[in-house]
């Protein structure tokens, strides 16, 4: 498959007051044409990924808003999957490459979540969960039935639970883009507030402003990085549905697509940015994705498997947990933070996980140095 | 604020009698302490999966009050009023579970 990353760039995630929802998009788009040393004009197309602007910022239609950005208006569309909102825009943006209907796209995502109050925040986030089936429920108490029960049948502690947010945090001190340059002890996250029992404020990924882009091209380009593998799958969007509440179906299907594609086993991979919405989800991702068995996540994490140095780095950038999480552009700043790391000769293969809601939507990416 | 809107309110209603009295094991729980904007009232509440053993169906509700529940506790549901600061718009009852 040559679907290659032309350009990339994210913007610094946190709290950017200065910036609106349309300044961060500007930034990301006038940043990656930057990078990629392109034309606008060769931009054929606009994928656009957003998870809620209307509700935290009364603005939809964004593929208008991004199209107009470029002086020949390329055809844009955006694509909303919840926090896979940006795997679901890059999925489309090969599936038009590979269809030989375009050459070269823009994917770029944004959110701008940081203008609303804590309460509404979480009013919005839990739209990605079902209105009817769910009422009442949290998107951090849905994550905490997933772990209270990941808990109850492999024995996952509180302690393995801190140690994910503790890695990330460590790790994101060397990202200058990360929201988090705060380290944090074992002991200080598992005494943090509790929000959704068993999950405390430090096990949270943050709200957060920012933006990511990249291009994608089915032009062979000397010395870029190239996607090899990519897997999208479903689950149902409640949990009481689920087969199981002990693994992510579409985290595993999304996975094997992905491999299968790209002609990997796990073992291959010594890269992985996944999705820690919270830190319990990480767990579940790296049994999941097959690094480790299933029940086993906990303890590889507090024995340094997945830090920098061990057997798969994960979350190298800090993760959602510490890089931070503006939902729309969260899958397509994996790919972008991952693509730079095989350019600069880092590592062979790296992987990307993307989840939509409690797991609903499954987005997978493997990349290889060319 | 998110209240439930009056015409969700009216179609969702009319399936709760299926449920209400129905009795089922809890099979996983948590306690949410911050809640969204339209339960912000009712925080802190129990929020967890039921088993229901008349309709073999696993469903997700809310707990009573601030009543705390755990997986393995036998609970029935009920129907119960969410407390809103609205005055004068509708007033919502939400099918709960409540420990027996």
């Amino acid at each position: 498959m040559n679907i290659f990353v032309a350009g990339r760039y994210s913007t610094k995630v946190g709290e950017l007051w200065d910036l609106s929802l349309a300044d961060l998009f500007v930034e990301a788009v006038n940043g990656v044409i930057n990078q990629a040393e392109l034309e606008p004009p060769q931009i054929e197309a606009v994928f656009v990924a957003s998870k809620a602007a209307g509700e935290f910022n009364h603005q939809l239609h964004l593929n208008a808003l991004v199209s107009q950005f470029f002086k020949h208006q390329p055809p844009a569309m955006r694509i909303e999957g919840a926090c896979a909102s940006g795997g679901l825009a890059l999925i489309a943006a090969e599936q038009a490459l590979l269809s030989g209907q375009y050459k070269t796209v823009l994917v770029v995502g944004a959110e701008k979540m940081t203008d609303v109050g804590a309460n509404r925040a979480t009013e919005i986030l839990s739209m990605a969960a079902s209105d009817d089936l769910e009422r009442g429920s949290t998107f951090p108490g849905l994550y905490a039935l997933l772990a209270e029960r990941h808990m109850a049948e492999f024995g996952t502690t509180r302690e393995q639970l801190s140690a994910v947010a503790v890695k990330n945090h460590r790790q994101a001190l060397n990202n200058p883009l990360a929201q988090f340059h705060q380290e944090f002890n074992l002991e200080q996250v598992s005494c943090s507030p509790m929000i959704a029992s068993p999950l405390r404020l430090l096990d949270c990924s943050p709200i957060s402003d920012g933006a990511a882009a990249v291009i994608l091209t089915s032009k062979k380009i000397k010395n870029k990085p190239r996607i090899i593998g990519f897997g999208h799958a479903q689950d149902s969007l409640d949990l009481a549905h689920r087969r199981t509440l002990t693994e992510l179906v579409a985290t595993k299907r999304a996975t094997e697509q992905a491999l299968a594609m790209a002609k990997l086993t796990p073992q291959e991979i010594s890269l992985a940015e996944v999705h820690d919405c919270f830190t319990i989800a990480e767990i579940f991702a790296i049994e999941d994705l097959g690094f480790f068995k299933k029940g086993d996540g906990g303890r590889a994490t507090l024995a340094g498997e997945t830090a920098v140095g061990g057997k798969v780095v994960v979350n190298q950038s800090g993760g959602l947990k510490a890089f931070g999480h503006p939902i729309g552009a969260t899958g397509i700043k994996q790919l972008v933070y991952v693509a730079d790391q095989l350019e600069q000769d880092r590592c062979q293969y790296g992987l990307t996980h993307n989840v939509g809601g409690s797991g609903a939507t499954a987005v997978v990416h493997i990349l290889s140095k060319q | 604020m998110n209240q439930i809107k009056p015409a969700d309110y009216w179609r969702q209603s009319k399936r709760w009698a299926q449920w209400l009295g129905c009795e089922g094991r809890v099979i996983a729980a948590t306690y949410i302490k911050v809640a969204g904007s339209a339960h912000v009232l009712a925080a802190p509440y129990a929020y967890v999966v039921v088993k229901l053993d008349g309709v073999k169906e696993k469903k997700e509700l809310m707990g009573v009050g601030h009543e705390r529940l755990q997986t393995g506790d036998k609970v029935r549901c009920v129907l119960r009023k969410n407390p809103g600061l609205d005055q004068i718009g509708l007033i919502e009852y939400v099918l709960k579970v409540a420990k027996i």
